[in-house]
């Protein structure tokens, strides 16, 4: 079932003076419980198309649907009762509320609007344990390490049951391990809770751990490489594409990390 | 530097502006006050109630004097409050290469602007509330004069003055900051990023002392005298009340800091844990207003101490000025009040005037025996001379005199009449109130029990000797004694002051031998128009209630009326600080602001979370410091025997109504901000 429908989307920022097109006529589409990767070299309008999926904007013209909702004719208090119920986030930069312990950072999302689910606990239990963070609900974001603090990010966005996970390059801000760790946990997330998650990232070897990526150049689609081998496999091709998109030379050896 | 300031302006807008504002609102009050002292004809209307014209302009001469000195403390602390806020950026600069010279110089060119604007909206404001100064003034005086706007050049001289000396001393100031910072030492670490240490064991002892500090204070405010006493029973008379002052003190220091610290922290933390605080509109302002308390603890203690302060000085004022009115009132219950040989006087002179009302009352000169407990004393014979009244005379003036409480008396009971009636009437703890004690008039050879005390005399305590008695109609008619009438005359309308001036210079007065003979009963009272021997007791044969509420109103109104400058100076600048604290706050939560919002939180959730947060926090330091204040009111009412006090009730109520506009007016530009 697609979950995730663009559809010859355009953003155009600036007036008419001075107009920068962001993203050009893009359309691509995600199926329910995929893990897609979306590439592109800076520029490319990556950041602005996890933006305009999250509805923090409006596209120029263009249509974006997620599970058949519009997200193009959606007031303010829309978007936001949207975000809340059917999207969770990952950002770079953890965004974590640092006067809250790790526990009332995960449940905060189902407490914005009452009623607050019966099951808080119950949930609160089932993602903790699924991220390995059961330990450190008493604690506060600033005495967790960066890869911890990702994790809390993680379990926040997935509290809510959303339809579709945005990850903003999640492993910008951590080690190659935290990295690594986190993206093992998103890809157990994305099998065992079947949410559909999309990822923004520039790292091939971070992509590596998706089904599928999509390559987006001067904002409009270029390419998308499908994982059919193994993760090794996956990632050569990600690296030819990359060389492709860049116009550069082949570059390899990203797996060690792994 | 045109170039500088003008992008700093724009950078800086709001803080710039609101500095601009603060410095205004100063400067015009200052302004109103300098121009006060100068408009010499004025100042001499408003001393004509005192007789003395050096005494008011030097009152204000020194008011403005300290609200230079407290206004130039205020620029200080608001400019370096300003200047950390930008540490970063000036950081920047200088390691970019910025000439910490230039950088000074421009930072003082920009202060220029802010203090010009400053100055040109000070003195307008200035101009345009020094009538309305000038009114208030006059109204608390009593004084009824027109007076337009007071435009004085020597007052604008010595504001601009004033003016340029603090700029200069605040550039001078920043530059020096500038030159001696070290470029490391430039980025101070980001508020929102540190950790909040979690609460530990120790908060919450810290916050029980907290909680037993703050209860005992409140308990001996409660009862101050019984516990001073007490203490001087057990550690002797000075080191007994020092103690008890000292500790007093200390407990309301400590207390209201570590309320701040820890109990408030610690309940609220408690709070948040139960399932009524899970919805994010209740939980996230609880968790922000635990962390901001803790984290401005300091600047709590001193916008509670600074408020504290404000209110007890323009309260104590206010009941002062309440004070002085309610006992003209009670001294001189009429118009005109007279004894028998004045009442010749008022009625040969108002002879021919129109709504001429006399009420006369005759009471009964006895001497009286009674042991009597005084507050903070042992019981105590009493031997003092009594006029007494039948209780129909009193019910008759009563019709009149509406504050005179309702009495009713059997034959053997006696309704007390004192100024003094606060002495034997303690509430509270430790209290008493002398009913029930039993009044010998030797004379007569009766007894009478007392059923109450009270410090409303029929017609005004200026009739009377000294006390006065109710007793029954049968119990009046058989006292046999001298009658020494008094009279009260209501006149219809304003007298006329060509009638007055006579009833006003009048000397005479009437007197009464207090010997021993006379107390035991063993010699008749008589009231004579000298002065016989040394031991007696005189009383004016005409009282004039307007003339005296004139001169008390001319005293405690120029009072409050100083009080109340300085305490609109003190509350400009607390809720400024309080202000600036919560932009400085705000600005590091905005990043959490923008995350609660991406993360799906409606705006109306958000607005009632900043709204909520913003308004405890103000909402704080002025309720800890009014109640405290209060306790200190209620300290000088007791003391002056329990008076109305709904001008100081009022006080409070428009410094709460300022203070909360300054935090509506916080959170809706911190809302602004969120919004954007």
């Amino acid at each position: 079932m697609r979950i995730v429908n663009v559809d010859h989307l355009s953003k155009t920022y600036g007036h008419r003076f001075n107009r920068v097109v962001a993203l050009n006529d893009l359309s691509f589409g995600i199926d329910a419980g995929e893990f897609v990767g979306v590439m592109g070299p800076s520029g490319a309008g990556k950041s602005t198309l996890l933006n305009l999926l999250a509805t923090f904007d409006q596209p120029t013209t263009g249509g974006i649907w997620i599970d058949r909702v519009d997200l193009t004719t959606m007031s303010a208090a829309d978007s936001a009762r949207f975000r809340r119920e059917d999207l969770g986030f990952i950002f770079q930069g953890f965004d974590l509320l640092n006067d809250l312990t790790v526990s009332a950072n995960i449940t905060m999302p189902l407490t914005f609007v009452p009623p607050v689910p019966t099951d808080l606990d119950a949930r609160l239990q089932t993602v903790s344990e699924l991220l390995g963070l059961t330990q450190l609900l008493t604690r506060f974001p600033l005495q967790l390490s960066q890869g911890q603090r990702q994790r809390v990010a993680a379990a926040r966005a997935i509290i809510t049951k959303p339809k579709l996970l945005l990850a903003d390059e999640p492993t910008g801000s951590l080690d190659s391990l935290a990295a690594t760790e986190l993206l093992q946990y998103l890809a157990k997330i994305n099998l065992e809770t079947d949410v559909t998650i999309m990822m923004v990232t520039h790292d091939a070897f971070t992509a590596s751990f998706c089904n599928r990526i999509i390559f987006i150049r001067d904002g409009a689609y270029f390419a998308e490489v499908t994982r059919q081998g193994s993760r090794q496999e996956f990632f050569n091709h990600i690296i030819d594409m990359e060389a492709t998109i860049n116009g550069g030379r082949r570059r390899r050896g990203g797996m060690d990390q792994a | 530097m045109g170039a500088w300031i003008k992008r700093s302006w724009a950078q800086h807008a709001s803080v710039s502006r609101l500095m601009a504002v603060v410095l205004g609102s100063l400067l015009a009050v200052m302004y109103a006050v300098a121009a006060l002292i100068d408009d010499r004809p004025l100042l001499r209307q408003v001393s004509q109630g005192v007789g003395n014209t050096t005494v008011f302009p030097a009152a204000l001469v020194v008011l403005l004097v300290v609200m230079m000195l407290f206004s130039l403390t205020f620029l200080l602390y608001l400019n370096r409050l300003l200047l950390t806020r930008r540490d970063g950026e000036l950081g920047l600069y200088r390691r970019l290469g910025m000439p910490a010279s230039r950088l000074g110089r421009d930072l003082g060119g920009e202060l220029g602007v802010i203090f010009a604007a400053g100055l040109g909206a000070g003195l307008l404001g200035g101009i345009l509330v020094s009538k309305l100064l000038a009114m208030v003034l006059l109204r608390l005086v009593d004084v009824a004069q027109p007076v337009g706007l007071l435009v004085s050049p020597p007052a604008i001289g010595e504001l601009s003055g004033y003016t340029v000396v603090v700029w200069l001393l605040l550039a001078a100031l920043n530059a020096w900051y500038v030159k001696g910072h070290e470029l490391l030492l430039y980025s101070t670490p980001d508020a929102a990023k540190t950790p909040t240490a979690p609460l530990s064991g120790l908060d919450l002892l810290g916050g029980l002392l907290g909680a037993v500090l703050l209860i005992s204070v409140v308990w001996f405010a409660q009862a101050p005298t019984y516990w001073t006493s007490r203490a001087a029973q057990l550690f002797g008379n000075v080191w007994g009340l020092l103690g008890s002052l000292v500790f007093g003190l200390l407990a309301a220091i400590g207390g209201v800091y570590l309320l701040f610290a820890c109990t408030l922290p610690v309940g609220l933390a408690k709070l948040a844990k139960l399932r009524w605080a899970r919805p994010a509109s209740r939980y996230l302002p609880l968790m922000i207003i635990v962390r901001r308390l803790r984290a401005n603890r300091h600047s709590l203690w001193l916008t509670t101490a600074l408020t504290t302060v404000t209110l007890t000085v323009i309260g104590g004022a206010a009941v002062l000025y309440q004070f002085g009115q309610t006992v003209v009132a009670q001294n001189i219950a009429q118009p005109i009040v007279a004894t028998a040989s004045g009442q010749r006087l008022v009625a040969q002179t108002l002879a021919k005037t129109p709504g001429v009302t006399t009420t006369p009352l005759a009471t009964k000169l006895v001497a009286g025996k009674v042991r009597l407990r005084l507050r903070s004393a042992h019981d105590r014979l009493e031997k003092n001379l009594y006029q007494v009244i039948a209780q129909s005379d009193y019910q008759r003036i009563r019709r009149q005199q509406s504050q005179l409480p309702a009495i009713a008396v059997r034959q053997d009971q006696a309704v007390l009449l004192t100024t003094a009636e606060h002495l034997y009437q303690v509430g509270g703890l430790g209290g008493f109130d002398n009913t029930g004690r039993s009044l010998r008039l030797p004379q007569i050879g009766k007894r009478l029990v007392i059923k109450a005390i009270t410090a409303d005399f029929p017609l005004g305590s200026s009739g009377y000797f000294d006390r006065g008695l109710v007793v029954s109609d049968q119990q009046y008619a058989q006292i046999t004694a001298p009658v020494v009438m008094i009279y009260g005359t209501h006149v219809r309308g304003k007298l006329a002051p060509a009638l007055e001036k006579p009833l006003a210079n009048s000397t005479a007065m009437d007197f009464v031998a207090l010997d021993q003979a006379t107390l035991a009963g063993s010699k008749v009272p008589t009231v004579v128009a000298k002065a016989p021997g040394q031991d007696y007791l005189g009383r004016d044969a005409i009282s004039l209630r307007r003339p005296a509420l004139h001169q008390m109103n001319g005293v405690f109104g120029f009072v409050l009326f100083v009080i109340l400058m300085l305490g609109a100076v003190f509350m400009v600048a607390t809720a400024s600080i309080l202000l600036l604290k919560q932009l400085a706050e705000a600005r590091n939560e905005r990043a959490a602001q923008v995350t609660l919002r991406r993360l799906g939180m409606p705006q109306p959730v958000l607005t009632r979370v900043i709204y909520t947060q913003i308004m405890v926090i103000f909402a704080l330091p002025l309720g800890v410091g009014a109640g405290g204040a209060a306790l200190l009111i209620k300290g000088l009412k007791d003391a002056l025997g329990g008076h109305p006090s709904q001008v100081a009730g009022a006080v409070f109520g428009v410094y709460t109504l300022v203070y909360l506009v300054f935090a509506w007016v916080t959170a809706a530009r911190i809302d602004r901000q969120a919004r954007r």
